[in-house]
């Protein structure tokens, strides 16, 4: 247990050590307020919309499956992250071959990462569980008992889905030796992991459709004579008991629930203790070198040093494990994850009554100016250009040795993040076209809107990194994702989606005219942003020593 | 050719990691950068490749002012730094043509190129392999290849030999002679004294920002009037400071 904590302690100094601040003391607690005061408006919004459901749930008596609902959203959010944290912290991180070398057991260094990994995802919690946490205790009028069961049922919620996906991930990488392409394998085995634990909850989710079809579980639930409440929460084990501990302070649940995660974090020690060193040692393996055929130089053509420079960008991150997990799948696959299980899980039937509802609430103009509002938000997650300087590292010498201007260099930059965005939102459109049944034209129209949001977001990224680009990491993990370019760029992203809020609110009814303005107006905006960062981008780089 | 005037370079803690130095580096000769760490060899170095700008004074490659015409003068340039992890996810045939991609080498000649370095530096069957998978040696002889791709006039080396083993050493060591034998200049730092005595055509000593020698070996001897082994010669001077 000793080596445990010891382990814990190196693993966060390594991690947060050298973050921002260091040169300046003041920086830490100013950085802090500034996050505080970015995100709390969210959360104080979020908790706002738990109250207003709430209050429609409760004319149903059904009020309690917001913290159902909540504790299922925690999970599923816990557990798709936690595929992506585990895969790059248990056998990407640059420092785990230093450990196997020392008199360590596999467990040892498995549950080491495994709390730091959950640390993270107590962040994670903060946005998507508190706010249903303080949100329902208002409005249901909790008192401090309440609260009280909260603490552990938080601490606690995290821990199942977590071992869950680090129990797939542990399993699939255990066939790492066997590969030789080790990147490669990695990609996948997170791809895999990723469809394992949708496919399974897709299942399960659509074994208790037809359960409820046949016995008439809509009526049931809306006569009161069944919890909808435990309905949603049946999804994970333990998460029936935890909305009852936290809706009827009941003690016992509360005992069943952390008993059932005591009992995750059991398996998952068995599972690494099993097999977690087979996948690490696999994965450090040196690759076999393979005669080169001749014939492979003829596959290569002379091409212009901006497309070569393009196509370095993109072999870069699409074959760095790390890379293509935080800026090509979270742009790509993520919001296809989310949103074709849920198109299908929901039904036909209900999927024919939000289009109704949306069509009829809903002119053309709002689909348009709301995509700027989704694809800014999706795009600002992804930090392609917030972190395109500091990916460099310390090969930067190189884009100022090399003979290609700064200028070429911007645009290919900012070309590979776009090739990716807009291959992204291109994809979800087509989805959202399909199921929505949204006509061509107006699929063009929020093409062209979200096209507007991911340009904007490019650019104010790269703009961002070229400034202050993070350009000392031993690891790849902390070039993309401990990188303080890809918050601000962040909060510069959902700054502008609030202003798109703003301006669908004022626009009223008749917008179509106006969203065409807005549209206009962005791409001049765009061009103006693009123009002071061809301009500024030489003197920034060459600033840089 | 490379023509350094009156260069000075100031870090951030106002010391002057190279002060008003002026060299000229001639066509057809081997030149050695010799110094002890933290000399300014590499701040030097990153003036003359346009890594680094300079507060004052200029550089001009083979006529072409590095600051006002980088583009032209870094053409001119093949570099080779002292780190040689680079793109470590491509592999070293994609890195070659990258590089000559950037140069402009043209398609053709290009592959009996790439065959005839490789087999060179004994790297064909290392081609198809990612740079993140070669030893450090291996990793230093695809940077050297993918300079000698685009066969540059000026030839700028960083600490060239260190991790090479003896074969590429010598390999290394004769196509900089070739080179410069055909009226091309060479100019390459290094720790190694062996090297700069049996390689150099001429050398330049510099310690604390400041040039302490330029010249032939031989006319490092007549100066210091003594006729012990450059590693003597160097410790004394260097020490004075």
């Amino acid at each position: 247990m000793n080596n445990v904590i010891k382990l814990i302690k190196i693993g966060l100094l390594t991690t947060f050590r050298g973050q921002v601040g260091k040169k300046r003391k003041i920086q830490k607690p100013l950085f802090a307020l500034l996050l505080l005061v970015a995100f709390s408006p969210m959360v104080f919004s979020l908790i706002e919309i738990i109250r207003v459901m709430y209050e429609s749930l409760d004319m149903f008596g059904q009020g309690d499956s917001i913290i159902a609902l909540g504790l299922l959203v925690a999970s599923m959010v816990v557990f798709l992250f936690g595929i992506f944290y585990t895969i790059g912290s248990y056998y990407m991180a640059k420092d785990i071959p230093t450990y196997l070398q020392l008199p360590l057991k596999p467990w040892e260094i498995s549950i080491s990462r495994f709390v730091m990994v959950l640390l993270y995802e107590y962040l994670t919690m903060l946005i998507f569980f508190l706010p249903v946490v303080i949100g329902f205790g208002i409005s249901a009028g909790k008192g401090v008992l309440y609260y009280l069961m909260a603490v552990p049922v938080f601490l606690a919620v995290p821990i199942l889905p977590l071992s869950l996906a680090s129990v797939l991930v542990i399993a699939i990488m255990s066939f790492s030796k066997r590969a030789i392409n080790k990147d490669r394998f990695t990609m996948i085995a997170s791809l895999l992991g990723l469809a394992i634990g949708i496919g399974f909850n897709f299942g399960f989710q659509s074994l208790i459709g037809r359960i409820d079809s046949q016995t008439g579980f809509q009526e049931m639930i809306l006569s009161g004579r069944i919890s909808m409440a435990e309905n949603i929460a049946r999804f994970f084990p333990g998460l029936p008991n935890a909305t009852r501990a936290l809706v009827d302070n009941n003690l016992l649940h509360l005992i069943i629930f952390l008993l059932v995660a005591a009992a995750a974090i059991l398996v998952f020690l068995l599972v690494s203790k099993a097999l977690y060193f087979k996948g690490v040692l696999g994965i450090n393996q040196q690759v076999s070198r393979r005669k080169f055929d001749v014939k492979r130089i003829d596959g290569f053509d002379s091409r212009n040093p901006v497309v070569t420079y393009l196509y370095k960008e993109l072999k870069l991150i699409f074959r760095t494990p790390i890379y293509f997990m935080n800026l090509v799948m979270i742009d790509i696959l993520l919001p296809l994850f989310m949103i074709v299980p849920m198109f299908i899980s929901i039904g036909a039937d209900e999927v024919a009554v939000i289009k109704e509802q949306l069509l009829a609430s809903a002119p053309p103009g709002i689909f348009i100016a709301g995509s700027f509002v989704v694809f800014m938000f999706i795009s600002a997650m992804n930090g392609i250009t917030a972190t395109s300087v500091s990916r460099e590292g310390s090969q930067l010498y190189m884009m100022k040795y090399l003979p290609i201007g700064y200028a070429d260099q911007l645009n290919a930059k900012l070309l590979s993040g776009m090739v990716v965005s807009t291959a992204g939102m291109i994809l979800l459109m087509i989805v959202m076209t399909i199921f929505l049944e949204i006509s061509i034209p107006i699929a063009l129209l929020m093409l062209l809107s979200g096209l507007n949001a991911v340009i904007l977001t490019r650019l104010t990224g790269m703009f961002i990194d070229a400034a202050n680009p993070k350009l000392k990491w031993d690891n790849e993990q902390k070039a993309v994702k401990q990188n303080m370019n890809l918050v601000f760029n962040m909060l510069i992203g959902m700054g502008a989606a609030g202003l798109a809020v703003i301006f669908i609110i004022f626009a009223g009814k008749s917008m179509f005219l106006n969203v065409m303005v807005f549209i206009i107006g962005m791409a001049v905006v765009n061009y103006v942003v693009y123009r002071l960062l061809a301009r500024s981008f030489p003197r920034m780089i060459e600033r840089i020593e | 050719m490379i023509s350094i005037n009156n260069v000075t370079k100031t870090y951030g803690s106002g010391i002057k990691a190279v002060d008003s130095l002026s060299l000229e580096v001639r066509k057809g000769e081997i030149f050695g950068f010799l110094g002890p760490n933290g000399a300014g060899k590499t701040t030097t170095i990153k003036m003359v490749t346009g890594i680094l700008p300079p507060d004052e004074g200029t550089v001009l490659i083979n006529g072409y002012d590095i600051a006002k015409d980088p583009i032209n003068a870094k053409m001119e340039i093949g570099f080779v730094s002292d780190d040689p992890n680079v793109f470590e996810r491509l592999k070293g045939l994609e890195y070659l043509n990258f590089m000559a991609d950037i140069y402009k080498v043209p398609a053709e000649g290009r592959r009996e190129r790439i065959l005839e370095l490789a087999d060179e530096f004994e790297m064909t069957n290392a081609l198809d392999d990612k740079i993140q998978s070669y030893s450090h040696g291996m990793k230093q002889k695809i940077v050297v290849m993918g300079v000698l791709i685009h066969d540059p006039d000026v030839w700028i080396l960083d600490e060239p030999l260190s991790g090479l083993d003896p074969k590429s050493s010598f390999t290394l060591k004769k196509i900089m002679r070739d080179h410069a034998d055909k009226g091309n200049t060479v100019m390459f730092s290094t720790h190694v004294l062996e090297v700069a005595e049996k390689v150099c055509d001429r050398i330049a000593v510099i310690n604390k920002g400041r040039i302490l020698f330029v010249g032939t070996l031989a006319e490092m001897k007549a100066t210091l009037k003594t006729d012990t082994s450059l590693e003597k010669m160097f410790l004394e001077m260097t020490d004075d400071e």
